[in-house]
């Protein structure tokens, strides 16, 4: 069995971002990117699937600009077994038309399962794998907390409002990961230096037989503000000075 | 004034400090020929400028002959220390701040084939595990000349110009007449709690006699022994009570547990992946009860948990020791409203474990400490600015990179993955080497905070780092473990970094044949332990894991012994055959004659890294220096000057494990003792 998993390429979780001067977006000159954790959550649940017999072939796809080669990277360290580089160069590409491009390497690859993170922590659409599912017509299990496979259904443990649900799935299927699926491996360095070596395909939208008019931005960015900074504390020094600034000053009681 | 409660001022009789944080007694083993000469100065006064309250000196400093030192103390029995002492607290009192120190007779915790070759003396003739020495049971001439000995130190330290100084009774003579365990003397100094506690009532009444009244004299002890039948906590609180209504001891420095094994010491002083502060309720309760100036010191190695103790009243004065060791600078970085730099104690204890090795004390990650006559804490800037490419993010790669962002340079680090960190974050997959990380983190703030540009997920090829036009090249790229040791069946065997990371699941009857002796090869065998596996260490060496230290081992030994781990010394894995699913080891020793085949299905060789320097030697030809170091411009501390080929477009320099298999001071070291000069 065939898995797809679609990896992307973000701002590191750990940075802090700044908003450009023109408020056009967020200023990405030198900072640090790494894989979406979604998707690293996602690679990782492959490759276990793989170590457990379950998987013969995890194929990676990304996005994006030359540059997520090292996203590809990323995961081949893991334990994926190639990648494919879908090139939009410097393209700003929505969710739907990344739905439209997996669309398309999905039925190229012929993978039974394809995973993606519920959500990419720079735009937070969580998009991408709903419309996938609905573009393939495939069944869905998103914001996955659990995914257990047999040949021919995969049972997905939602993680949903107030609760889990259960759902099984006939095969083939999207699922699409929530935080707590698995926790990611180390990538040490001679699996790092193993995935040097493992092939990655490059691609482009027109390759893929996509035309400009499919792909192209259907959004327009009106704003992008930064959070209001935050106030500095206070001390009190009773209960009653607390509960008398709650009620007074904050207003919260 | 600032209301944080760690810089309010303290009034200890006449003496006033001026904040709360205050360095315990640790004698980092740097006197010369048992005096404190420039070295030792230079240590304490770097803290001093840093601004500690106050810095209790030495550290088991020897009032008798017959209390030989156990690592490289003072030997205040020697009329000659008093000028030394006199240099000594000129160059602290010079800083602001005070300065005391610790005195002791050792009792047991010796040895006798040392020194004078007198013999070991104590209460009774139990033996302390840890040094070994079987003791001479105490005389009454014994006591008269020792009390005396006590007497004449005290007054040494005054003339040389000490605010104070603390009694040690922890594991140490004192206190072996006060543990039922290690006193079977009779009357009048045995028996009753009241006879046992006479001996250190005879000392404080012969140091009062000799320093007077108002000189500050306090006891470091401990209040429950936490042992069998030893010391029990009231009995720690009733001498407490005494020691205050005496009317002799002016601060109580509150210690629990004991010292005499491994460990109990690390009980005592807890080391990384063990709770931090867990005496300190404790040295609170002492307070409480006695109403006495108390200080305590045991893993609290950050400012918040410093700021609580003093603030919940548990203590008047904090220790933070070897906090201390690894950032000199605490106290000023407060002041300065400058905490988040402050570079973090990862409690790895490489301070405390190389002294009982008889080596030096010095910090896993901070190379300059105890070398403050040669290594800079705070960088100076270069006076002309260059392009620095470093290839690698571990800990040899990220020192060399931050020292070059504080010399002012433009710097680009290139690193293989994704993330820094390199063979530390690897160690720091372990949950008790979790700490381990702060070295790391601390260093890419500092990074971030100097400019220094990063590229991950780049494996770098030599044309990578032509293309930033570099006048500097540093090779930092660490190396893969070397598991190619054995005369036949090399690729039946995986490394530790399989197991620890992950790649490889342990296996149900593992061997760890383990001659680099490190952490790696315990971590490992602790990880397949842990899964119910049947798990054998094995090592050519006549003791296992020799550069894991005493302290160190302690964690690691209560879980592989309480998962039954058999350890082997003295056998050397010679070849792996496969014979189906089971691996046959042939094992032999180096004492010859050996020849067995065991069988198991798992084997893990543990023998460092082999250097990952391919790039090296492809820039190699190109640079100026041909990868040539000076030695002596090293050693001098001279910027590095080598020409061996004048076409060379940049100076190229390998450090760290990229060089040979060391360890984190050494990457550390290497990386500051280059950089700071270029
Ligand atoms: C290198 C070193 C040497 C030490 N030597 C002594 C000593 O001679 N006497 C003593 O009472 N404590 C000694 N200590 C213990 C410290 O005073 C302190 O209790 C201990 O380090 C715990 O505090 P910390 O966690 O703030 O480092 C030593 C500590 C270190 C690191």
């Amino acid at each position: 069995m065939k898995v797809l998993v679609a990896v992307k390429r973000v701002v590191d979780y750990n940075v802090k971002v700044r908003v450009k001067n023109d408020g056009s977006g967020v200023d990405l000159t030198n900072v640090k990117m790494s894989i979406n954790p979604f998707d690293e959550i996602a690679v990782e649940e492959a490759v276990r699937l793989k170590e457990a017999g379950k998987v013969d072939e995890v194929v990676l796809v990304s996005i994006g600009s030359a540059k997520s080669e090292e996203t590809l990277r990323t995961g081949l360290a893991m334990g994926a077994d190639r990648g494919i580089l879908v090139n939009t160069d410097d393209l700003a590409v929505e969710p739907l038309a990344v739905a439209k491009i997996l669309q398309k390497v999905t039925e190229k690859e012929q993978p039974s399962l394809v995973i993606l993170g519920k959500q990419a922590i720079d735009d937070d659409c969580n998009q991408t794998g709903q419309m996938l599912s609905a573009l393939m017509n495939w069944p869905q299990g998103t914001f996955a907390s659990e995914v257990a496979l047999d040949d021919t259904q995969v049972t997905v443990t939602r993680e949903v409002d107030g609760g889990l649900q259960t759902v099984k799935l006939s095969l083939p299927a999207v699922v699409t990961t929530d935080l707590r699926l698995n926790e990611p491996r180390f990538a040490s360095l001679p699996n790092i230096m193993k995935a040097k070596k493992k092939p990655v395909d490059k691609l482009t939208p027109a390759e893929l037989g996509l035309g400009e008019g499919d792909i192209k931005p259907r959004l327009e960015i009106v704003q992008t503000q930064e959070p209001a900074k935050r106030q500095a504390g206070i001390k009190v020094v009773t209960v009653a000075e607390l509960v008398d600034k709650l009620k007074n000053e904050a207003g919260v009681l | 004034m600032s209301n944080d409660p760690l810089l309010q001022p303290y009034q200890l009789k006449h003496l006033t400090l001026r904040n709360r944080i205050i360095m315990t007694s640790h004698e980092p083993a740097y006197p010369e020929e048992g005096m404190p000469k420039g070295r030792y100065i230079a240590y304490h006064a770097e803290r001093a400028k840093g601004g500690v309250a106050m810095t209790m000196t030495a550290g088991s400093a020897a009032v008798s002959k017959d209390s030989p030192p156990v690592f490289n103390n003072l030997l205040v029995y020697k009329d000659e220390v008093v000028p030394y002492i006199k240099d000594l607290t000129d160059a602290v009192h010079e800083h602001g701040a005070a300065i005391m120190i610790q005195l002791t007779h050792l009792g047991r915790r010796t040895r006798w084939d040392k020194a004078h070759w007198l013999p070991v003396v104590s209460p009774s003739h139990n033996r302390e595990a840890a040094h070994r020495a079987f003791p001479k049971k105490l005389e009454d001439w014994d006591i008269e000349r020792i009390i005396k000995d006590y007497a004449d130190a005290a007054e040494r330290m005054q003339a040389g110009g000490m605010d104070g100084i603390e009694l040690q009774a922890y594991g140490h003579l004192m206190d072996q007449f006060w543990s039922p365990l290690t006193n079977d003397l009779d009357g009048p100094y045995g028996g009753s709690l009241d006879n046992r506690l006479q001996f250190a009532f005879d000392v404080l009444s012969a140091i009062r006699q000799r320093v007077g009244n108002e000189f500050i004299v306090g006891m470091r002890y401990t209040g429950d022994e936490m042992m069998d039948r030893g010391l029990s906590p009231e009995e720690g609180f009733e001498i407490s009570r005494r020691l205050t209504e005496s009317g002799m001891v002016d601060f109580l420095n509150v210690v629990r547990g004991h010292i005499d094994t491994d460990p109990g010491l690390t009980d005592v002083i807890p080391i990384q992946g063990m709770a931090n502060s867990p005496h300190l309720d404790f040295a609170g309760d002492i307070r409480a009860a006695t109403g006495m100036p108390v200080f305590h010191a045991a893993k609290i190695p950050d400012v918040a948990t410093a700021r609580h103790a003093v603030a919940s009243g548990k203590v008047d004065l904090v220790g933070m020791t070897r906090a201390h060791l690894t950032d000199p600078h605490i106290v000023r970085k407060i002041i300065e409203k400058r905490e988040e730099q402050i570079r973090p104690c990862v409690g790895a204890n490489y301070c405390l474990d190389r002294i009982y090795q008889g080596g030096e004390a010095l910090c896993l990650h901070n190379a300059a400490s105890g070398r403050e006559q040669t290594m800079p804490h705070d960088i100076p800037k270069a006076t002309t600015k260059k392009k620095f490419v470093i290839v690698g993010a571990g800990p040899a790669g990220l020192e060399a990179a931050r020292v070059a962002g504080e010399r002012g340079h433009e710097v680009v680090v290139l690193e293989a993955a994704n993330v820094p960190g390199g063979q530390v974050r690897l160690t720091a997959q372990s949950e008790r080497r979790k700490e381990m990380i702060s070295i790391i983190d601390w260093r890419m703030a500092e990074c971030e905070r100097l400019g220094v540009q990063f590229k991950f997920n780049t494996w770098a090829e030599a044309d990578d780092v032509e293309a930033e036009n570099p006048d500097v090249v540093i090779i930092a790229t660490g190396g893969l473990p070397h598991t190619d040791v054995l005369s036949r069946g090399n690729e039946h065997v995986i490394s530790t970094w399989d197991i620890i990371s992950g790649d490889v699941k342990p296996g149900k009857n593992v061997l760890v044949f383990d001659d680099a002796g490190d952490h790696a090869g315990l971590q490992a065998a602790e990880i397949i332990a842990k899964t119910g596996a049947k798990v054998e260490i094995m090592t050519p060496d006549r003791a296992f894991a020799p550069e894991v230290m005493a302290m160190n081992l302690v964690p690691y030994m209560r879980t592989l012994q309480a998962l039954d781990t058999t350890f082997t010394v003295t056998y050397r894995l010679d070849a792996v055959e496969k014979d189906g699913a089971t691996l046959k080891a042939h094992i032999g020793s180096d004492y010859g004659g050996i020849n067995q085949v065991r069988e198991y299905d798992q084997i893990i060789v543990n023998h460092g890294v082999i250097p990952l320097d391919d790039i090296y030697f492809e820039l190699k030809p190109h640079s100026i220096n041909l990868g040539e170091m000076s030695h002596d411009q090293l050693i001098n501390g001279s910027a590095q000057s080598v020409v061996r080929n004048p076409d060379g477009r940049y100076q190229l320099f390998r450090i760290g494990d990229a060089v040979a298999t060391r360890n984190t001071h050494a990457a550390i070291y290497d990386a500051l003792r280059l950089v700071k000069d270029l």
